[in-house]
């Protein structure tokens, strides 16, 4: 015949209850900490918002419904690269942002060239049949494509 | 203005919640505004999102779309509480719990944990407005193209090869209806959403295990909830899980209080709505939607139909999203799922996300399973159907990247954690009321002699 299970002594119940309350409430401190240590530390780490400031000069002169090209000297394929190009399309959204092996980017009037080191930003334009039309600072660079901007 | 455009629709949600979610005779007050005020929140913000993206869609402007939107989920919920506030349903007291040894110090606890949650995510939202990665790379970005006028449907064109144009747009319709709302781009408006989708997760969560167990397993669970270290990284993070983990906890908890009262019509269809606003919000929503209805039918039987009738115009907008908008895209790879290669690393995986939900000794699971073998539940936990969606949905999840046309190492890595997250408030709800009331002769002998807490 099966035993019937005994009930955990009260000891037993009162020493979880205070284990967890110990360790969520001590968890939730370092939880806190990290939190602030880290948005110290790093507040927007990928320049997000001060790419969309640097761009919003620009707003008004691209219609919303263009196609801007986009190229840059940071490889697509690390992590460094593909925050460039995610946040220039979120600042230049609505207007769909295209890499420039993208089948319809050479449909692009407007091109957007993000650098992490000074270069001759007019040469790399004109190896892409680009002018350049404005150097926005921080090296991004505004560029036309050369029959417009002629 | 930002802020204000999630309150209305919060407001004209709580409408319908007052109208359609059930009455629970000798329910503290705080339980019941605040249970209806969470689910407000959720129905609201899912509601008037889906309204003004099928507005959008009709040809409407987004600023008409968007007011418009609002005053129609608002003029309905009106309509229907008028309708229905002399006759809502009554579910019956809940079995009563075991008092909880030692209660005011897992009171303490949540509160404590409440408080530094909010401020945590207060701080990581003020730090970086953007919010993380996907959040300027996929929700927000697609929620620009929403609220710029003619603009729509860029958010699903082809070309956006990057930003998963093919995925739903409903915590992205939700942002941009609050930009339209308030008239600028402000990163005010996602941010509030997150707040107030990871308030509303939170206080769902506690009323509902109050409204079940007392607010002595309210405090135990969630102070257990925030040992979840996902959850203080997703609810500043302006991505749609946190809202999608709201989505799911709500419609369960809506179709349990509907079984409660006789199988609610009214409730039943609450919930249909908030699991179809799931659909719409991700594709793990309509997972967890097709489960839930189908454990519904199992459980309810004909009744199922209500909850189907709430759903439908939810799940309608979201097959012809599907059907007619979303650019196709393969997730799916037979020869994937025949890889054993692929089956280890996303075991691995989910392994791994499971022991990163918590740091140790602080883990919700490890902590939920020291409870269950000191209180030792007598009784089996039901009933089961409210629990099986929840489940189903981490089993989809698993089979959704052992198969999928990605690195199944990179996927589980990435997103394994925020899978799990979508699911961990139902399961933890769950387990809290099971422990609550399968342990009542542990409970009444445990603190034999002491004075009951509730």
């Amino acid at each position: 015949m099966k035993e019937p299970s005994r009930p955990a002594p009260a000891w037993r119940a009162k020493a979880a209850v205070a284990a967890l309350a110990a360790v969520s409430l001590y968890n939730a401190l370092i939880q806190f900490g990290l939190t602030d240590q880290f948005t110290s530390q790093h507040p927007d780490p990928y320049s997000v918002m001060g790419l969309q400031a640097r761009l919003s000069r620009i707003f008004d002169r691209i219609p919303p419904g263009e196609r801007v090209g986009y190229f840059s000297n940071v490889p697509f394929t690390e992590p460094a690269g593909q925050a460039a190009f995610f946040a220039a399309q979120y600042a230049l959204a609505p207007r769909i942002v295209l890499k420039e092996d993208a089948k319809t980017a050479n449909q692009a009037r407007y091109w957007l060239g993000i650098f992490v080191k000074q270069e001759d930003f007019a040469q790399k334009g004109r190896e892409r049949g680009l002018a350049l039309e404005q150097d926005l600072g921080g090296f991004v660079v505004l560029y036309r494509k050369m029959e417009q901007a002629q | 203005m930002s802020v204000l455009a999630w309150i209305t629709a919060a407001a004209a949600g709580w409408f319908w919640v007052r109208a359609l979610f059930p009455r629970a005779d000798g329910q503290p007050a705080w339980v019941r505004y605040g249970t209806e005020a969470a689910l407000g929140v959720a129905f609201g913000a899912g509601a008037a999102a889906a309204a003004f993206f099928a507005l959008l869609w009709a040809g409407l402007r987004p600023p008409d779309a968007a007011w418009t939107a609002d005053a129609l989920v608002l003029a309905g919920g009106v309509l229907a509480w008028l309708l229905r506030r002399r006759r809502a349903d009554v579910m019956p007291p809940p079995e009563p719990a075991a008092p909880l040894p030692w209660a005011w110090m897992a009171a303490v606890a949540a509160a404590g944990c409440l408080v530094a949650f909010l401020a945590a995510t207060v701080i990581y939202l003020r730090a970086n407005p953007q919010g993380d990665w996907d959040a300027w790379a996929i929700w927000n970005a697609r929620a620009k193209f929403l609220a710029h006028e003619g603009m729509w449907r860029n958010a699903v064109s082809p070309e956006l090869t990057e930003t998963h144009p093919e995925y739903p747009l409903l915590w992205s319709a939700a942002v941009a209806r609050a930009w339209v709302e308030s008239g600028s781009l402000e990163q005010a408006a996602p941010q509030a959403g997150a707040f107030l989708a990871s308030l509303a997760l939170a206080a769902l969560f506690a009323c509902s295990l109050a409204a079940s167990a007392g607010w002595q397993w309210m405090s135990a669970g969630l102070a257990c909830l925030f040992m979840t270290t996902p959850l203080w990284r997703m609810a500043p993070s302006q991505y749609a899980d946190v809202p999608l983990a709201l989505f799911v906890l709500a419609a369960t908890v809506a179709a349990a209080a509907a079984g409660r009262a006789r199988w609610s019509a009214p409730a039943l269809a609450l919930s249909g709505a908030l699991a179809s606003f799931a659909a719409f919000t991700k594709n793990e929503g309509l997972a967890f939607c097709i489960f839930l209805g189908a454990a519904l039918a199992a459980a309810a039987r004909t009744r199922a139909a209500w909850w189907l009738a709430g759903a439908l115009p939810g799940l309608a907008l979201t097959a012809l999203f599907h059907a007619l908008l979303a650019p196709p895209k393969a997730l799916w790879s037979a020869a994937a799922l025949l890889s054993f290669g692929r089956f280890v690393d996303t075991l691995s995986g989910f392994a791994a996300a499971l022991w990163k939900l918590g740091e140790f000794p602080a883990h919700p699971v490890l902590f939920a399973a020291v409870l269950f073998f000191v209180f030792r539940p007598q009784r089996p936990c039901t009933p089961l159907w409210p629990v099986a969606p929840a489940l189903l949905l981490w089993a989809a999840d698993f089979a959704a990247i052992w198969g999928s046309t990605s690195a199944a190492d990179w996927q589980a890595a990435t997103a394994a954690d925020r899978l799990l997250l979508h699911s961990l408030p139902v399961l933890l709800l769950y387990v809290f009321v099971w422990l609550s009331r399968s342990t009542q002769e542990n409970g009444r002998q445990n603190v034999a002699g002491e004075t009951p807490l509730r």
